[in-house]
């Protein structure tokens, strides 16, 4: 068991590392500091850290303001669209339309109205994760299957009751889908958003280093982002695992 | 006898104009209080669609079904459906006991804990003293389906409906249940109705067996199952009075299936 363990292990390890081998290999041969290898990123990643962090905390609170205003108003919306079937058919082209509409594209009309502070980001992170959380939420709620759809109507349930008690925990698997989504395109949309409308954040901290040609500076800031999105996903996963262990174990189930 | 359910002149289409396909045909029976009724009939025939009529879950066309001497508009209390589907039927994110517990949703008199005692006390019922805080995908078939029939009496019905409920279990698993089923309908004062499409079923279990037409359906014939109140796997399908009434079922039921044409068989 430890064996195979071991070998997992490696297999996961082996191609990061190679990458960063050869891409050391390239940076010591091109010598010169548009081309920082992974050892002077880390030389920059200790000496910005405090600086990073500061600005990632910007960014991340942001992203996550943004992305509970989307999850509070479209997982109830998708819901509810879902059961009223005749508004959900009315607003299902609105709603693709808004779909297919890049975030950055509603930059300048939302600073029309919020300008370009925290306000602005806000909204626009709120939009680019409201997407993925809308349409998932409103598939998995119009496609509850017809005999949960029996049973509560064999029960007397109000529709409210329906929504509640049969409609959000079956569309929760798809949610969660809808919900990882979001939560990359909040994290996204918040380094764009700043780095369109700067002011502070890690998209900012960003762009000024790779304006002065400090690219080791601005990959350490990649960096620190890239790890935020890995602790992020897996405090997802948890939240995952406890509430969706009945789909999981469905699935795996004869039956 | 008073009477319980009552269906008048039931007729259902589904579509319009020439394409339009008529399912139910002018269907009227009667049961009375206590009464356990098998409705039979041949494949295709609508048998799920007169049950839904039946719980007031499908609006029919013409005619009308009363429940208590009071015409069904819709679902109504004191009715329970127990379906053939019951892996969808049940709700995988909710326990056994919360399952049967949500029967009781429009229970107001009842607290919390008056409604999980009541819950526990129905999984026993149904042998699954066990198994209240699992979940239904991890029951074999004939016992999620045992959970789906608690959840149906926990609603406090007088009328339970059963559609198909032992299509999708296997034959001994069937056998018991069909004597749990007897027992539960005597102890919990259920008057029954069964669709199945098993007529060894729907003889065994009934005090009488509605057998219908093909579509557009009717009722063809309504038998008297004279077996007495105590039936027994083995000696009531031994006893040649069933095998009469059951031989008269299915001959009804073949004499349709011969006029089917071979194309709709399949």
């Amino acid at each position: 068991m430890k064996r195979l363990a071991d070998k997992s292990f490696w297999n996961a390890v082996w191609l990061p590392v190679a990458i960063l081998a050869v891409w050391q290999v390239l940076a010591m041969r091109a010598h010169t500091p548009l081309f920082p290898g992974p050892w002077q990123t880390l030389l920059a990643i200790s000496k910005l850290y405090p600086q990073i962090v500061g600005q990632l905390g910007f960014t991340l609170s942001r992203a996550g303001i943004g992305f509970l205003i989307a999850a509070v108003l479209m997982v109830p919306l998708g819901i509810l669209l879902g059961r009223l079937k005749l508004l959900g058919k009315v607003l299902e082209p609105a709603i693709d339309m808004l779909a297919t509409l890049p975030p950055p594209a509603v930059v300048p009309i939302v600073m029309l109205f919020a300008g370009t502070g925290d306000a602005a980001k806000i909204v626009i992170i709120a939009y680019a994760a409201a997407v993925p959380l809308l349409m998932n939420t409103y598939e998995a709620s119009r496609t509850v299957h017809p005999s949960a759809n029996l049973v509560a109507r064999a029960l007397h349930l109000t529709k409210l009751e329906a929504m509640l008690h049969i409609d959000l925990p079956a569309a929760l698997p798809m949610i969660a889908t809808g919900v990882r989504l979001a939560v990359s395109s909040a994290l996204l949309v918040a380094v764009t958003s700043e780095m369109l409308l700067a002011t502070n954040g890690i998209g900012v901290f960003i762009q000024r280093q790779q304006e002065n040609f400090q690219i080791s500076g601005g990959l350490a800031g990649i960096a620190f982002i890239s790890l935020a999105g890995l602790i992020i996903n897996s405090i997802v996963f948890q939240f995952e695992k406890r509430w969706l262990f009945w789909h999981y174990r469905n699935a795996n189930s004869k039956g | 006898m008073e009477t319980m359910l009552e269906a008048r002149e039931l007729a259902k289409s589904y579509g319009t104009g020439a394409g339009a396909l008529k399912i139910l045909d002018g269907i009227s029976f009667s049961v009375k209080k206590g009464e356990f009724v098998s409705i039979v009939g041949p494949s295709g025939c609508g048998k799920t669609t007169l049950l839904m009529a039946l719980a007031g879950l499908l609006k029919p066309d013409a005619g009308a079904v009363s429940f208590k001497g009071k015409v069904l508009t819709g679902p109504s209390a004191g009715i329970a459906v127990v379906f053939q589907d019951y892996s969808r039927s049940l709700f995988a994110w909710k326990s056994n006991l919360e399952n049967v517990v949500f029967g009781m949703i429009r229970n107001t008199t009842l607290s919390k804990a008056e409604k999980r005692a009541k819950g526990r006390e129905l999984l026993a019922a149904v042998g699954l003293d066990g198994f209240a805080d699992h979940y239904p995908w991890q029951l074999s078939g004939g016992m999620q389906q045992r959970v789906a029939i608690a959840r149906g009496l926990a609603s406090e019905s007088e009328l339970l409906l059963l559609d198909e409920p032992l299509a999708a279990v296997d034959a001994q698993t069937r056998a018991d249940m069909q004597d749990l089923l007897l027992e539960l309908a005597e102890r919990f004062q259920q008057t029954c109705i069964l669709v199945t499409h098993d007529v060894d079923e729907a003889v065994y279990m009934a005090d009488r067996v509605v057998v219908l037409t093909r579509r557009p359906t009717r009722v063809d014939h309504d038998i008297v199952v004279d077996l007495g109140d105590r039936r027994d796997q083995i000696t009531t399908r031994e006893d040649p009075r069933f095998l009469e009434i059951r031989h008269d079922v299915m001959a009804a039921i073949r004499r349709f299936r011969a006029e089917t044409p071979l194309a709709e068989k399949a």
